[in-house]
This record gives C-alpha cells, structure tokens and sequence, in this order.
C-alpha cells in the first residue's frame, strides 16, 4: 500500500482549474517532487496535503486513512515553508521544539530530541540565537529540524531552496540527500527547478496547468519525456516542426522544413501523414568540420552562429542552410580552450537515428 | 560638520526647537508655580516683596500638602486606576477589530480603517453630550435596564453620572486609539507563520498564544501608551458624565485653577501628572525595546 495516495482529486478557484483530476501514489521512503511552472497546481497539491486547502472532489490518503477531516494541527505530515517562516520572536531552540511544546512531551523528552536535532543539523552553538541574527543555511537547518523533531512520516518541502544562493543551494541539496536516506523519512518536494528535482528525486512528477503530465524516475523523464511539455521543461531540446513520410517498426522517417529527411525512432502511435515536433537533446547533436559524421543518418552543414562558454560545456547555435537553428552541448574537455569552434565556422552537424523523440500533434 | 549634516540640522532644527519651547518652557513655568505662593485673590505671590510680611520665595509647601492629605493620593489612585481599566477594556475591544481588519481582504481594509476613524469627524463635546442623552433617565436604556430590574424585584438604578457612565465615554472615545496602532502592527505580521504553527500542532488558541500575540506586543504597548496617558489627564468626560464621586486628576487640576484660585497647588497636581506619566511611557518604551 502506498503511503500517500492522492485519489482523483480536483479543486477549482474561480475560473481556474487548479487541479484537474489527479492521482498518484507516493511510497514510504520516496524523496518525490513534484515540479512544474508557477501556476501549475503544484503548490496547491501540497497544501491540501499539509491541510490547508481541501479538494473539490476526490481524496487524499494517508497509510490509507482519508485526511478529509484531519486539520493542519493534527495531521502527521510537517513543511518546510518557502520563505521557512521561523518564529522571529523565539530562539533557535525554541523553534525547533515548537512542535514538541504544542503537544505533550515532558521536559526531558524534549531536552533530549532537541539536543539530538542540534547535532544532526550542525547548529550546536547557535541554540540561543534569533532567527535574523542567522545566515540562509542555517536559517534552512533550523526549519528542516523544526518540522522533523516530532519525527514525521512524512515531510512536505515548498520550493524550500528557492532562497538560497546557487553554492550554498548545491551544498544543500547533498545535505538533503542525505537526510532523507538516513531517516528514512518520506520527502514530498515541491519545485519549479528541474535541475533541482532531478538531482534530488527518486521519482518526478511533472505538473502542468493542473494535470500531470508525466511520473517518473528522473532519468526516464529526462531520457524519455511522454510529451512535448515534459520534454521542453525538463532539460533543453531542440524542437523542429516535421511530418512523417514513413513508418516502419523501429523506424520512422520525417520530412523537416528546411532540412530535408530525418531519421528518428519510432513511436508506437506515429501514423504516415501525422505532422508533429521532432525533439533532441543538445548532448545528443555532434559537430565535426570534415566528414567525420558521414557515417551518421542525419547529418547537415550549418554555420556556427554563436558559442555560449559555460566553463565545463559550451553551447554552440548552428544556422543551417535554410534557417534552422539546432543546439549543440559538447564538453570543454581540452583545458584552456573557450571553443572547440570559432563564431561563422562552417561544420556538419548530425545525430545517431535511434537518438530523439517525434511527438504528434 | 560636513555640508550635507549641516543641511540635516538646518530643516530639523526649527521644528525641533518649537517643540522644545513648547513643552520645556510651560513644564519650567508650571514647576516654579507649584513652588510658588498663591497670590492674595488668585494667581501667584510676587517673587520679591518689599512686604518683609507677605509670603515670596520659593517653597515645598504645597507638597507637603499633597501627603497630608490622603484624599488627593486617593484621587490619584483612582484616576490611574480609572486609566488602566480603560486601556485594557480598550485592548480587549479593540484587538478583535484590528485582528478581523488586518485580516480581510487588502481592498477592504482601508474602508474599514477609515469606519474606525469615522467618529473623530464628529465634534468631541457632541459625541459626550450624546451619552448624556442615551444614559440619561429617559432614555430607551434607562427603561429597559430598569424595566429588567424591575422584574427581578431590584431598585432601578441612575446609568448617568456615574463611573460606569465615566468608564463607558472613555472607552468609546478612545478606542480607535488603541485599534489603529495594533492594526498597524498586525497587517504587518506574515500569514506563512501562522501556517507553520499549525502544521508544527498548534491549536487556534496556541497560535494566538504563541504566535499572533507575542509579535503583535509593539504594537499593544504603543496603543496603550495613546489610551493611557490621554486618560488619565481627562476632564471633560468625568465632568459632564460623572457623579460626585468620580473626580479625575484632570477635573482636580482644573477645580484648583479655576474654582479654588489655588495656582501653585493646581501646579503641584499638574507636576506630579507629568511625572507619573513620563514613568510610564519610559517603562512603556523599555518594554517595547524588549519584544520590537
């Protein structure tokens, strides 16, 4: 049985559709995200499972208890906020036990988590400060031990990064790792950055306009996005306009504008005559100068338009004859080197014909 | 001093000396008074006086008299009392408004600020007056109240001038005083925390307890700061609402200028206010600095 299941549930708010008759189930243990652009309903999905709002229609379950008439108070589910909201009028140590003071522990009880939480979030020292007097990772520390001293069976985390800068962010998300292996704790994550939820998850849920659009290990979601959506909001990809011209088993063979005969792996449901979008991941794209990919299917002669140096990879945007701009991601692996090609270079480019997706329209 | 310094001080300076003036230059006055003698048919004793008979210098008597008589602490007494009862009917009153205002809609909060503020438009006399009118003996409140008292086999009792009368203007006066600095402090205060209380197990109460209440204390202590000190030098309410036997420092002060002719007595009351009342807004303040 799952831990949390969310059973057709749909909530309105006015005109919008917040939540359009979504199911999942989320196992003991899972770090899940759920990820998609703000307005998508993540937030929403979140709330209503922390308490605070409650669907229109259909259910939310807990180790198989309908949470329908649990308030916030008394679920067994805690958040950590975006902004992390520590009362900034209490301590370090009397937020972390704010919890545990509400409900009925003895002193010793919470002495003893209190100390325990102290070390494992590395604040030892800081127990009598006030939440400004701290810096974003602790303040980050001291919310996580906040919502995870009355040791919850599951932990909610609203866009709980969003305020830390990208060193301290890629520090956190190891911490974070690592926590929630070591307690075993199930995470529910909510996030609108896919780098984020890919380093983190063990499944993804990907949300748009109040549905979901794709559940899934981030690798698959990465490697085999079910639509368009997903494969544009979870990574780059190059997207070009093309219609089948023939469908074999395994093999489909696509007319792109302005580029001539693809091609791409089949699709099961891809028809002869279906126009759609033809997607491949930049890494995917090779560029050579002489004819090195003449033994790819698909391969093209462009110019190179522009070079985005990012230090371990480049960008390159090549032009091809007709127009088309495709993405190149190759690796900076020759030190010292900006770019492996200069701006108006003239080069091939081409990729393997089992790489890429064509989605129908 | 550089330039820019120089500037700062040249736009504070007048007004900060008006207000200076203004408040140092009447409390000298007023404390060289109350160590003045009275003058033969009102006023003050000439300092210097050919008359090696007649009273001049300076003295401590009025003082003394002041502790001689219990009844002048008593009054006293009873005004600070007077005071803090009205401040913490104020308080109670007042945070259920300024909560439900700070909570509704932004749009709407502004026109309800400004229903809170409504009755200043009104000639202050006027709106005491108007109490007269509904306490009074006649009055649809009289008859019922007494009526009630009536079928319980009690003797009917008089609402005007009485303390409750007292009490009842001053609470109704001074009530946007006290709604609007904890509105003020309220609005400010962040839902997400409130939020993260309940989801930590926080009950309704426990959230108000721990939560909404400590943060809100700024803005307790500065509203009943406002109710407070304008109280407890008031006399107009106690005069024309009240009863023999609710006199307020105020209407004292005012009876010893006016009435008894007695201006160094009347200053001695007035200096003792002042004191009594910059102790407490410097405790207030202390207090404040603690919880802000």
């Amino acid at each position: 049985m799952a831990q949390l299941e969310i059973r057709n549930v749909t909530r309105r708010f006015g005109d919008l559709l917040a939540l359009d008759d979504v199911c999942l189930k989320i196992e003991t243990g899972e770090f899940f995200t759920l990820l998609g652009p703000s307005g998508c309903g993540k937030t929403t999905l979140l709330r209503m499972i922390a308490g605070f709002d409650a669907p229109d229609s259909g259910q939310i379950l807990l180790d198989g208890k309908d949470l329908a008439d649990t308030p916030p108070e008394k679920r067994p589910v805690h958040t950590v906020f975006q902004s992390y909201a520590l009362f900034p009028h209490m301590t370090v140590a009397e937020n972390i036990t704010f919890a545990l003071r509400m409900g009925h522990f003895t002193q010793s009880e919470i002495s003893a988590r209190l100390h325990a939480s102290i070390e494992q979030m590395r604040l030892t020292g800081k127990t009598c400060k006030y939440p400004h007097e701290l810096s974003g990772g602790e303040k980050q520390r001291v919310a996580l031990a906040r919502s995870l001293i009355k040791r919850p069976g599951l932990l909610l985390l609203d866009e709980s990064l969003a305020a830390l800068d990208a060193r301290l962010r890629e520090e956190v998300q190891v911490e974070l790792i690592n926590l929630q292996s070591e307690l075993g704790i199930t995470f529910v994550f909510v996030t609108h950055a896919q780098t984020e939820a890919l380093a983190l998850s063990h499944r993804i849920a990907v949300m748009n306009q109040g549905r979901l659009e794709q559940v899934d290990e981030p690798s698959k979601l990465y490697g085999f996005p079910r639509n368009r959506f997903v494969a544009g909001f979870v990574g780059h990809i190059n997207q070009l306009g093309a219609q089948v011209l023939e469908s074999t088993p395994g093999r489909l063979r696509l007319s792109v504008p302005g580029m001539g005969d693809i091609v791409a792996p089949a699709q099961a449901s891809s028809l002869t005559g279906q126009a759609g979008i033809f997607s491949i991941r930049p890494e995917q794209v090779r560029i050579g100068i002489h004819d090195e990919l003449a033994g790819l299917k698909n391969h093209f002669s462009g110019k190179i338009q522009s070079v985005l140096y990012q230090g371990d990879v480049s960008v390159y945007r090549t032009k091809l004859a007709d127009g088309v701009i495709i993405e190149a991601l190759l690796p900076n692996s020759a030190p010292g080197r900006a770019r492996l090609f200069e701006i108006d270079d003239t080069v091939k480019i081409g990729w393997r014909h089992d790489a890429g997706i064509f989605f129908h329209d | 001093m550089t330039e820019r310094c120089r500037e700062k001080y040249l736009v504070a300076g007048p007004p900060f000396l008006f207000l200076l003036l203004m408040l140092a230059v009447p409390c000298v006055i007023t404390l060289i008074a109350s160590m003045s003698y009275p003058g033969e048919f009102g006023g003050l004793a000439p300092f210097i006086s050919k008359d090696t008979h007649a009273l001049h210098g300076l003295t401590l008597e009025t003082y003394l008299f002041f502790f001689s008589d219990f009844i002048y602490t008593e009054i006293f007494i009873k005004s600070i009392l007077m005071a803090a009862g009205t401040t913490l009917i104020c308080l109670m009153m007042a945070y259920p408004v300024a909560l439900l205002i700070a909570r509704s809609p932004k749009k709407r909060r502004n026109m309800l600020v400004l229903l809170v503020i409504l009755p200043f438009a009104s000639n202050f006399l006027i709106r005491i007056y108007a109490w007269m009118i509904i306490l009074g003996p006649q009055s649809a409140l009289s008859r019922l109240v007494n009526g009630i008292l009536h079928m319980f086999g009690q003797a009917p009792v008089h609402l005007l001038f009485s303390s409750a009368a007292v009490l009842t203007a001053l609470v109704y006066v001074h009530l946007p005083f006290m709604v609007l600095p904890l509105y003020t402090n309220l609005e400010k205060h962040d839902p997400a925390l409130l939020d993260a209380a309940q989801d930590l197990g926080a009950n309704a109460w426990q959230r108000f307890c721990q939560v909404t209440f400590p943060l809100s204390l700024p803005g307790v202590f500065a509203g009943s700061a406002l109710v407070f000190i304008p109280v407890l030098g008031v006399f107009a309410i106690p005069e024309i609402l009240g009863g023999t036997g609710d006199m307020m420092i105020g209407n004292l002060i005012k009876e010893q200028f006016l009435v008894a002719r007695d201006w160094p007595f009347g200053a001695t009351l007035s200096v003792m206010l002042t004191t009594i009342l910059l102790l407490i807004a410097w405790l207030t303040s202390k207090a404040g600095a603690i919880h802000a």
